[in-house]
This record gives structure tokens, C-alpha cells and sequence, in this order.
């Protein structure tokens, strides 16, 4: 069809961010479901400081329940992967009822697991779910339009979350280029100001710890 | 078959994965509902379906022509074969409408006729849905999937292929089109239909857009996309209903319309599916005179009846109606969706003396039915068949030519006691299957 | 026959500034049986275009649109109107005007209203729909009084009689609907009156194969003095001005209207104030 609205634009942008972020935070969450194995209660204080999201568990086992499963809990896995489906769903005709409906299935997986004593077994299936949709996506999305600015919203969190999760200087400067690849592509306005600012503290070696917060504000007003 | 309704629960999976859905409000929060599908389909021979498709385009050609005549001469109020006033108290009629001839004279492009199989064999209408009936994606994306998971069905049966139902929407929507792109437009995710609408969006290839969308422009209607380009839109299937359409013609407090967008269509500049005003034509107490219609207009006789219908407003109907209100269906021509509907066998005495006060009273506001004895529906409950209450929503498109979709929508009560298979109020569909000419 | 100067002026001042303002306008006169325009100045501003076109009532309407951030609107209409009074406009009756409206609802005030106005009026003897009317009119006038600011836009007929008070829009309500009740197709005028003041509103019966003008909150007929501007079944169908726009802003509205008479003897003008 060939337009695409300015409401729609921010659906995509969204539905990126958000399917990265259950992407990534349930891959992170694999590894700290394992060290829970040997480590002392409340291990997961720190991941929650790195996030920067409110430390209301009380203990492994709530921590692990809430923080997948909680629907009351806005910071949840869940409660991600809902705000990815609200905003796919009103995107049937750009993504294809193909492509949606593995949003669709990572939602219901949630919904139908959340009882389970083995989440991770289960909850492997939303991670596959998730790779199809980015697979499908590339393939069934025919504007190239959107499939940019879905992709510039997975870029975004991608990076996003790798400086909260201290990665690699050599990570971030990956998830950056593959960021502004896209982001050139786009016809979306954005701050060149506030980009080269964030190049400078990746590209240009400045230590990203001490400059973590100014990245990470660099990043979310991209768009503003 | 027998694999069909094995399957049940595995093409109620995939269904679901699809998202064929529908909304519902309870208690004032939106819940999003699947849409049980039941395996055991409606069958229609191909004869039975020949004579159908007559009737209904019959009835449909007959009540376009109504509507143009209404919003223009009104011959059959001058002729005396609708009293003027079923028309014009009608909350359908809309004046603002007077006098604007929609592209190609069509102002029912989509309509949904419900009707029933009587216990004799014959086919009864039970209502005309002219506005933004919905329904049509259910069984086309299940006949889908059922294929699939049972080829031999459909290899053993001839059945008519009715996947291709968004081409038809879709080419009576470019016969419209007054030059310009073509639009879906939704009230948003929370309506009940909303499936339907992004699905039909993505099957005819038209922009799925909201109010936030879509603005005029000197007489034109446009669609404004992100970088601030505007892009002319000659064809709008919009499903809200009239009274939300334009806050400056209509209610103002809408605020999921398109300012002017009313000035556009008088002036021919854009097409509106189904056109403002058809709340006239399907209006409960109308119905009545749809038979009268056919024969006013197209000077033939009715091929498909209607229910046995009385008007409280004529007096001889009246007596009939407070004599027998227990033996009657009362609808309330003001509500739809299966709502206002009350069977006089289950009124208390108390309850049936207040509704005769009320028929009485508001005369014009009921029409009342006998009830039909149709036939009753085989439904899966479990591993056990059990008879059930359907009805069938035809689809009728109106472009260059009438034509029938070979399908529809099936839907069954989900109690045993219950006459009302209305969606929103739970029950379940079935896939309707137009037998081929071609018997294999 | 009269010639009359008009001008009909509207300004919108907003609290703050507003935008993606839409409106609708019956503010400009259209030619009639009765009346024939000839307009000098027409002017809506701010806005992006307008455009004018005849409503489904067949009254003028300008529509349009300004798009940027504004804190005033407005309109002035100016012009002549070669008019003529007391005459039945024939043309053939749509059957809308013969029922109630959204205003107009036969409810048990407007009833008992209709049944007591024709009995005490007299109305009951006359011979003709328009004698009745004018008798109906006369009681109505004495029965009713004319006190602002008691009723606002939303006030219907019914609503109206139970305060017993009211501006001209609840007099011509009230009127349209004790017409229709008694089965005289009636419908509501808005409109221009001679002098300087604001919009009236007014009604016209159905008689004798025509439209025929009375005005009840002065209990005269229509006669050459008024200038029409639109007509429907009640207020909701032809309001005079309606907008809608994004922004928290207070509207005040200032209206002028100014009627003059012009003579062939250029310096007499006849003056009046009329009551809206």
C-alpha cells in the first residue's frame, strides 16, 4: 500500500522495542536462573539495579514467578511481551496475519505456562517464537519502510540494553553500526545531535560506564 | 468429515493462533474472546444455494433501490406503500442525507442478511443488516484451515471454494472508488469486529486507518502517512456507525469521526461502504414492507419470506399481537445485536401485561414474529452430538453486479434452550459449505 | 417588497490558542421564494479553505478548516436582501416536518400543552391551518415567558414548557412541536430580524401547499422584515455555527447583527431592536 501513518510508525517502532526486550531480558534471565542454583538469595537485586527497575521481590522463587509472569507487575516479562502484541495488533495489514501470528503464539505461551514448575522449558518456545517473527518479518513485510523502522526499534533496545548489561565496548560498537545502518534508511526524523553525542561515547573509546546514563538518554530522546 | 470433526480442538488451535477473535465488554472491560468454531458444517446443495442467491439478490437490488428512492423522489410514500411515518421516525433516517446520489447509485455494497432454515424446508429472512455487518472472515479463514487438516474432505465432498470472499468486497469497492486509495476504517482494536477489520484489511489490500488518519481537505478526503505526505482517498469502508461518522454533521462529541468527511461524499468525491443513511432500510419496523418492496420496485414476486411479522401500529396487527403476545418473538426496532429481543413464552403474567402497556403505548417501537420452527443444527459438545439452534448470515455484494458469497456465516446458540445466536452473546460458528454443480 | 442592508458578524476568542479547527457554518442567506441575496462581503477567517455547498435541508453551508494554532475566529456577512412578507412560499412538504424531532418529542408537557392551546385559544373554531396556527401563537405569547438565560442550546420543548420561560430558540421549539402534535407540518427557522441584536429564531407552518412564516416570541408573522439563514426539523439540524478543535481553551463568543431598511428616500431607515 505504500503509506504508512504516523501512528503506525510509532506501532512499529514499539513492537521492536518491545519484542527485543523480551527477547533479550528472557535470554539474560536463562543465565540468572542458573546462577540462582549456587548464589545466596536476592541475587537478582543487582540485575534490577542494572535495569533500573523497582526491587519489589522477596525472594528467588517470587522473583522468578513475578518477574516472568506478574501481569500486576508493569517491569515483567509478560507484561512486555503484552505491550509487543498491542501494538502488533494493529498492524495486521502491514506484518501479515502469517507474521503476527507468532506474536500471537509468544503471548499465548505465556498465558498457558504461567502455572508451570519448569518455566524454561516451556518459555523456550516464546524465544523461538520470537526468532520466527523476526525471520517472518523479514521475509512477509513487504514495505521496506517498515520493516526499517520495526528493526530501528530492535536496535535501539538492543543497544539499550547492552550498555544497562555493561557489555563488551566491542558489543555496543556492533549494535550501534547495525543501528545506524538502519536508522539511515528510515525516513524517520531523529537528533543527529544527540546520535554523534552517542557515537562519541561508544566509537571514540570514552569509558561507557561512567558515561552510561548520558548514553542511555542519548538513546531514548533519539526521536523526541 | 469424520477426521474434520476429530480435529476440532486442533483447528480451534491454529484458529487461535490467527487471533480470530472477537471483543466483548463486561462490566465495562474489554475482553478479547475466540470465536468457537465447530467442525460439523452447514451444508447448502447447490440447488437449495441457486434459488437462495436469487432471493437474496433480489432482495438486496430491491433494497438499494428503496434507499435511492428515499434520500431522493420517496415514490413509494407518494404511492402509499410504505406509510410515511415507519420512515421518517425511523432513528436510521438520516435528512442530512437528502439529496446526494452515492457513487454508482449503490448504497448497500455490503449486506448481511440473517435468515433461518424452517422446519419446512424453507428458507425465512430474519433480518437485513445494511450497515457494517461483519462476520465473513470467520468461515473464510476456517475453510482455510479445515482443508488442511482434512483434504479427504474436501476431496470426497464438491464443496464451493469460498476463500476468495475479500476479492469481492475488494472489486466492489474499486467499482466505487471516485479515484483515490482505498481505505478500512476502524474505531480501533477495542471494537468487537476488530479481527475482521485488519483482516479484511490485509486481504483487500487497503490501508487499515483510524480517524487519526484520515482528514479533509478542500472537499477531498485524505490519509496523512508520517512523513506528512497526504494521499487522496477514493473509497472508504468505514466500520463506524453513521451517528460517529462526522462530528459536524452528527453527534459532535464523536471523537472517532472525520470532520466533513459528509461534505466530501455530497460532493462525490469520495465513496462511502455502506452509505450513511441505510439505517432506514434495515430498521426492524421496515422489514415488514421489504416483500412490498420487491414487488414495488422490481415487479416480481418475493422469492424468500420473511417471518410472519405483525406491526403493533396497524390496528387488526395489534389485536393479533396483545391476543397472542405469548405465542410471539417482540423485537424492539431500536436495539440490535440480538439485544431487545423477547420471547412472550417466557414473560411472567406480570411481565407480559406491562409489555402489552408498552406495545400500546409505543405502537411504532415493536414489531412482533411468530415464532419459527427451524430446524435445529448438529453441534460437537465434547465427543457427543447435541442439536442446537443456527442461523446464517448471507453475504450479498453489490458493485457492477448482485452477487452472493457461496458461504456465510453459521452461528448456533451455546444453550439448548437458547433461540439467540448472536455472537456477543457466546455461541459458537460453523463453516457453510455451497455444494458444486460438479458432484464428484 | 423591502430592500434590507444586513451584516451579520461572529468573533471567537479563545483562552488559548487552538488547533485542527473545524467548522460549519449557516451564517450566509440563501435566495428563496421570499427573499433574494445579493452578498458584498463573506468572510471566515483564519482558515486553510472553505468551501459552501446546500445541506441535506437545503439550506447554505460553508465548511472548513484551520489547521494551525489560533485564538480567534470569526465570520462577517454582509449584503442585501430584497425580501417579501406574509407570503406562502409553495413548494411541495418532505413528511420529516410532520413528526417529532430530538427537540421536539411529543412528551406529556408538549400534550397536554397542545391540547390546552387549543382549546383555550379558540383555535378549535377556526377554519383554516393558519388561522389556528396564529391563535395557537397568541396563546403561546401570553402563556410563556421570555426571560433569558434560564434555557441554554440543549433545551427541549418539553423542558422548556416546565420552566415556563425561555428565549426565542424555546418558543419556536414549543411552537413546532404543539403544530406537529396537532398535525400542522411545522418546522424551525434560523434568522436575521430588523434592528440591531443577534440571531432569531422562528418558525414556519405548512399550509396551503407552502411554507409560511410566524414568529412566536413576538407573536407577529413573518413578514418582510426577516431575513432567513437556514431551516430543519428543530435546532440540532441547522445550527448557525458549529466547530470543533484540539485544545483546553474558554470560547467567548460576540455576536452582531444589524438589519436596516433601505428606503428609496436614502436618509430614513426604520430601526428597532428585536428580542432573540
Amino acid at each position: 500500500m505504500g503509506i504508512i501513518s504516523m501512528e503506525k510508525v510509532d506501532h512499529l517502532y514499539w513492537l521492536g522495542r518491545y519484542t527485543e526486550r523480551v527477547y533479550t531480558t528472557l535470554r539474560v534471565f536463562f543465565h540468572i536462573y542458573d546462577h540462582m542454583i549456587e548464589q545466596p538469595e536476592g541475587v537478582y537485586a543487582k540485575y534490577c539495579e542494572k535495569l533500573n527497575i523497582p526491587e519489589i521481590y522477596t525472594s528467588n522463587r517470587q522473583f522468578v514467578q513475578s518477574y516472568l509472569f506478574g501481569a500486576d507487575n508493569p517491569d515483567s516479562v509478560y507484561s512486555n511481551m503484552k505491550r509487543a502484541y498491542d501494538n502488533a495488533i494493529v498492524l495486521r495489514d502491514e506484518l501479515s496475519s502469517t507474521v503476527l501470528s507468532y506474536v500471537q503464539l509468544a503471548l499465548d505461551t505465556f498465558e498457558s505456562c504461567r502455572k508451570t514448575t519448569a518455566p524454561l522449558l516451556e518459555l523456550q518456545q516464546v524465544i523461538d517464537d520470537l526468532l520466527a517473527f523476526w525471520g517472518g518479518a523479514d521475509d512477509y513485510v513487504e514495505e521496506e519502510d517498515c520493516r526499517n523502522i520495526l528493526k530501528c526499534g530492535k536496535y535501539v533496545e538492543r543497544l539499550d540494553l547492552s550498555i544497562r548489561l555493561d557489555y563488551h565496548t566491542k558489543d555496543l560498537e556492533k549494535e550501534y553500526r547495525k543501528l545506524c545502518n538502519r536508522l539511515e534508511k528510515t525516513n524517520l526524523d531523529y537528533s543527529k545531535e544527540k546520535l554523534s553525542r552517542l557515537e562519541a561515547i561508544i566509537l571514540q573509546g570514552e569509558d561507557p560506564k561512567s558515561y552510561c546514563q548520558e548514553a542511555l538518554a542519548c538513546l531514548g530522546g533519539l526521536f523526541t | 468429515m469424520r477426521e474434520l470433526i476429530e480435529h476440532t480442538e486442533g483447528i480451534n488451535r491454529l484458529m487461535a493462533r490467527y487471533g480470530v477473535k472477537f471483543g466483548i465488554y463486561k462490566n465495562g472491560e474489554f475482553h478479547e474472546q475466540l470465536f468457537p468454531f465447530d467442525a460439523i458444517p452447514r451444508v447448502i446443495t447447490h440447488e437449495d444455494f441457486q434459488q437462495l442467491e436469487k432471493g437474496l439478490i433480489q432482495r438486496v437490488d430491491a433494497l438499494n433501490l428503496f434507499l435511492n428512492d428515499i434520500y431522493g423522489e420517496k415514490k413509494i410514500i407518494h404511492d402509499g406503500v410504505i406509510p410515511e411515518e415507519f420512515v421518517f421516525i425511523s432513528s436510521g433516517y438520516l435528512p442530512q442525507c437528502e439529496g446526494i446520489i452515492p457513487p454508482k447509485k449503490i448504497y448497500s455494497h455490503i449486506s448481511g442478511i440473517d435468515l433461518v432454515l424452517g422446519k419446512d424446508g424453507e428458507w425465512y429472512i430474519l433480518e437485513d443488516n445494511l450497515r457494517i455487518p461483519s462476520g465473513a472472515s470467520y468461515p473464510m479463514i476456517a475453510r482455510e484451515i479445515c482443508r488442511r487438516v482434512s483434504p479427504a474432505t474436501f476431496g470426497n465432498n464438491s464443496v464451493v471454494d469460498n476463500r476468495n470472499y475479500a476479492d469481492m468486497p475488494k472489486e466492489t469497492m474499486e467499482w466505487v472508488n471516485t479515484g483515490g486509495i482505498p481505505v478500512i476504517m476502524t474505531p480501533g482494536r477495542y471494537n468487537a469486529a476488530y479481527f475482521e477489520h485488519s483482516y479484511l484489511a490485509e486481504r483487500t489490500g487497503s490501508a487499515l486507518a483510524s480517524c487519526t488518519d484520515l482528514f479533509v481537505e478542500d472537499n477531498h478526503l485524505y490519509y496523512r502517512d508520517y512523513r506528512d505526505r497526504k494521499q487522496k482517498v477514493g473509497v472508504i469502508y468505514r466500520r463506524i456507525s453513521d451517528d460517529y461518522l462526522d462530528p459536524m454533521t452528527f453527534l459532535p462529541e464523536s471523537l472517532i469521526g472525520i470532520p466533513n468527511i459528509m461534505d466530501v461524499y455530497r460532493s462525490g468525491n469520495v465513496a462511502i461502504v455502506n452509505a450513511p443513511g441505510n439505517g432506514v432500510a434495515d430498521d426492524k419496523g421496515i422489514y415488514y414492507f421489504v416483500p412490498k418492496m420487491i414487488r414495488y420496485y422490481l415487479d416480481q414476486e418475493p422469492i424468500l419470506k420473511n417471518a410472519p411479522t405483525y406491526l403493533p401500529f396497524y390496528e387488526e396487527d395489534r389485536k393479533y399481537v396483545l391476543d397472542h403476545l405469548e405465542n410471539l418473538v417482540i423485537k424492539d426496532v431500536a436495539e440490535a445485536g440480538g439485544y431487545g429481543v423477547i420471547f412472550g413464552n417466557e414473560l411472567s403474567s406480570e411481565k407480559l401485561s406491562e409489555m402489552k402497556r408498552l406495545i400500546e403505548k409505543e405502537s411504532r417501537r415493536f414489531i412482533a414474529q411468530e415464532v419459527i420452527d427451524f430446524q435445529d443444527m448438529e453441534v460437537m459438545d465434547g465427543d457427543e452430538k447435541v442439536l442446537r439452534k443456527a442461523d446464517l448470515r448471507a453475504f450479498v455484494l453489490s458493485g457492477e453486479t448482485t452477487r452472493v458469497w457461496p458461504s456465510g456465516l453459521t452461528r448456533f446458540s451455546r444453550n439448548a434452550d437458547s433461540f439467540v445466536v448472536n455472537s456477543s452473546q457466546g455461541g459458537g460458528f460453523k463453516d457453510t459449505w455451497v455444494l458444486s454443480q460438479w458432484k464428484k | 417588497m423591502r430592500k434590507l442592508k444586513f451584516e451579520y458578524s461572529m468573533e471567537l476568542k479563545f483562552s488559548s490558542p487552538v488547533n485542527s479547527h473545524y467548522f460549519a457554518l449557516r451564517c450566509v442567506p440563501g435566495d428563496s421564494l421570499r427573499q433574494k441575496i445579493t452578498l458584498d462581503v463573506c468572510r471566515v477567517a483564519p482558515a486553510d479553505y472553505t468551501s459552501m455547498d446546500r445541506d441535506g435541508f437545503g439550506n447554505l453551508k460553508i465548511s472548513g478548516c484551520c489547521g494551525d494554532y489560533h485564538d480567534t475566529f470569526g465570520y462577517s456577512v454582509r449584503g442585501l436582501a430584497v425580501t417579501e412578507g406574509m407570503i406562502v412560499q409553495k413548494c411541495p412538504l418532505h413528511p420529516m416536518y410532520r413528526y417529532p424531532s430530538k427537540y421536539t418529542q411529543y412528551e406529556p408537557e408538549v400534550r397536554a400543552f397542545t391540547k390546552t392551546a387549543w382549546k383555550e385559544s379558540g383555535a378549535n373554531s377556526a377554519e383554516t391551518d393558519l388561522e389556528k396556527a396564529v391563535r395557537v401563537m397568541d396563546y403561546l405569547y401570553h402563556h410563556f415567558l421570555y426571560i433569558p438565560g434560564v434555557t441554554d442550546i440543549r433545551t427541549t420543548a418539553a423542558d422548556a414548557l416546565r420552566l415556563g420561560r425561555g428565549v426565542c430558540q424555546d418558543y419556536a421549539h414549543i411552537m413546532t412541536a404543539v403544530m406537529r402534535c396537532a398535525g400542522i407540518p411545522a418546522r424551525y427557522v434560523n434568522g436575521l430580524m430588523i434592528g440591531e441584536g443577534a440571531t432569531h429564531a422562528w418558525v414556519e407552518i405548512y399550509t396551503d401547499g407552502g411554507w409560511y412564516g410566524l414568529d412566536p416570541t413576538n407573536n407577529l408573522h413573518v413578514d418582510d422584515y426577516y431575513i432567513k439563514l437556514a431551516h430543519g426539523r428543530d435546532y440540532g439540524d441547522c445550527e448557525v455555527d458549529r466547530g470543533i478543535f484540539r485544545g483546553n481553551a474558554v470560547q467567548r463568543q460576540k455576536i452582531y447583527v444589524n438589519v436596516e431598511e433601505i428606503s428609496n428616500d436614502r436618509d430614513s431607515c426604520v430601526n428597532g431592536t428585536s428580542r432573540g
